[in-house]
């Protein structure tokens, strides 16, 4: 089993899956919970690593489970909200562009999570073509109401995910792992991409939309149960 | 004899608030002469105790200054019970999966008959380790030995490598499937099975990160399953029945992906040949 390396396009940080990770046997003793009961002292101690990794505790390979979940998810709802936005403001001269290229990013993004996922063994979200409708429906539905709405639902979507990104990135530098450290610059390096987002929806007139309390707190509250769902389902 | 039947009754209060509650209040006479003294056991587990079991302290040393000596660490997991399961499992043939075996592996090892007190589920607990031992040796047996395969070449491998390890037990497989069948044990079994199919699949490399993740897994395990309950009536020499079925199974789930495939190749033409029409006809902005 090999792996090709890949770098983030920014130049800032440049991530390279090392090839120990899988040389080091299948990291199921590492990261898979076993029984706790049955396992007897001297099975205990996993000589295969070649990391000096410390093993995360069944609690800990939950938490990272869900929050990669989460994450594919989120990234699964900002792309399809920038293709229901692109299906209808895709010929606009102003922000047609800008949303294509933020559209771009997104899909960069969920790339990286739909590799990340196999490589940490995270069971991937169940309500994945939920997510899809919905992230369409959301785009398309805030691009009819105009302009200022689609960026004003950029606005809000981004904002929750750069919560979310944060609150995660604090709960990771509880864990000293060296996969989770590398798993803590993506999600920086994602937290910084929305908050880019974020900035430019707000430069483009988000908060002139009709009905924009509404719409963001919707929005918000909308993110917010999804986030629950994914990290359970 | 009113103050006594006041005392009396908010004694009696006390002690079944207290004892509905799990904790046990010493009486008072003795409350006032240990009044500075903490007597107020919780039957809570040992592990959430650690501090307060150190601050029972004695009259004397009440003026002095308390300090309780940081907390030890938890035991670590207890090995006897492991032993006993894997020294159980070779009288399984002969006792079937039930508290007899348990009792014998005990016995062997020196501990008393009773020891299968140790279980409360009796023959679950044994299915449920010797499940987990057999995924661990499947993939223990596998991992190293996938290079160069293909994907359902090294899904059958695995499959068959499992099967094996069911084979000295195969006799006495059906009372097995029976006892996991029952309610208790069910979600122990699902949960086995899904480990199961998920490291097959880790092991052949599957890196599907979508809706493919579940329906692999499931496929396998409709399969692995199948498979294994032909084995428990099959008769042929070696088991060279089960391996055929394992194959056509196999078969059949190639041609059943390649289906799915198929149909969503269709229905897409057949959705973007509609929304082609329709907007022809000038419904629709696409």
């Amino acid at each position: 089993m090999f792996y090709k390396s890949f770098y983030l396009r920014s130049s800032i940080i440049g991530l390279t899956i090392r090839r120990n990770y899988f040389n080091s046997t299948f990291s199921y003793n590492k990261i898979h919970t076993t029984s706790i009961k049955y396992n007897s002292p001297s099975k205990g101690t996993n000589n295969h690593d070649q990391n000096k990794n410390i093993s995360l505790t069944p609690k800990q390979k939950k938490l990272i489970d869900s929050m990669i979940r989460i994450d594919q998810a989120g990234e699964i709802g900002a792309n399809y909200i920038y293709k229901g936005q692109m299906a209808i403001l895709g010929n606009d001269k102003k922000v047609g562009p800008i949303i294509q290229e933020m559209w771009e990013q997104e899909k960069y993004h969920l790339k990286t999570f739909d590799e990340i996922i196999p490589r940490y063994r995270v069971r991937p979200t169940f309500l994945r073509p939920v997510w899809e409708a919905a992230g369409f429906i959301l785009g398309a539905g805030t691009a009819m109401m105009g302009k200022e709405a689609a960026m004003a639902c950029t606005e809000a979507v981004e904002t929750v995910i750069g919560e979310h990104y944060n609150d995660q990135l604090r709960e990771l530098l509880h864990i000293e792992n060296d996969d989770v450290s590398e798993l803590r610059k993506v999600i920086k390096q994602f937290r910084d991409d929305e908050l880019h987002h974020l900035d430019t929806a707000v430069d483009l007139d988000a908060q002139k939309a009709p009905f924009h309390g509404i719409l963001t707190s919707i929005i918000h509250n909308g993110c917010k149960a999804a986030i629950w769902i994914t990290s359970r389902i | 004899m009113a103050n006594f039947l006041n005392i009396s009754r908010s004694m009696f209060k006390r002690k079944t608030s207290c004892i509905y509650q799990g904790r046990v209040i010493q009486p008072i006479i003795w409350r006032n002469v240990l009044s500075k003294q903490q007597n107020i056991q919780n039957f809570t587990s040992a592990a959430e105790n650690l501090e307060s079991v150190n601050s029972v302290n004695s009259v004397n040393e009440q003026n002095q200054q308390i300090h309780t000596p940081p907390p030890t660490p938890p035991n670590p997991p207890n090995p006897i019970p492991a032993e006993i399961l894997k020294a159980s499992l070779p009288f399984v043939n002969q006792y079937g999966w039930s508290i007899d075996a348990l009792s014998q592996g005990a016995k062997t090892l020196g501990y008393p008959n009773i020891s299968h007190g140790l279980f409360p589920k009796g023959g679950a607990e044994l299915i449920d380790y010797f499940l987990e031992d057999c995924r661990r040796k499947m993939s223990h047996e596998i991992f190293d030995k996938m290079n160069g395969l293909k994907v359902h070449q090294k899904i059958r491998f695995a499959c068959v490598t499992r099967l094996n390890l069911t084979k000295p037990y195969i006799r006495k497989w059906p009372e097995a499937l029976a006892i996991m069948a029952q309610p208790n044990n069910v979600s122990m079994a699902v949960e086995h099975l899904a480990k199961l199919v998920d490291d097959m699949w880790y092991l052949a490399g599957d890196k599907s990160a979508d809706m493919n993740w579940y329906s692999k897994r499931a496929i396998l395990a409709a399969i692995y399953t199948s498979t294994e309950l032909y084995m428990t009536q099959d008769t042929s020499p070696d088991f060279t029945g089960t391996y055929q079925f394992l194959n056509r199974r196999l078969q059949d789930s190639a041609t059943f992906g390649s289906l799915i495939n198929e149909i969503n190749t269709f229905a897409n033409f057949a959705a973007k040949s509609t929304i082609g029409i329709l907007s022809s006809k000038g419904i629709g902005r696409f």
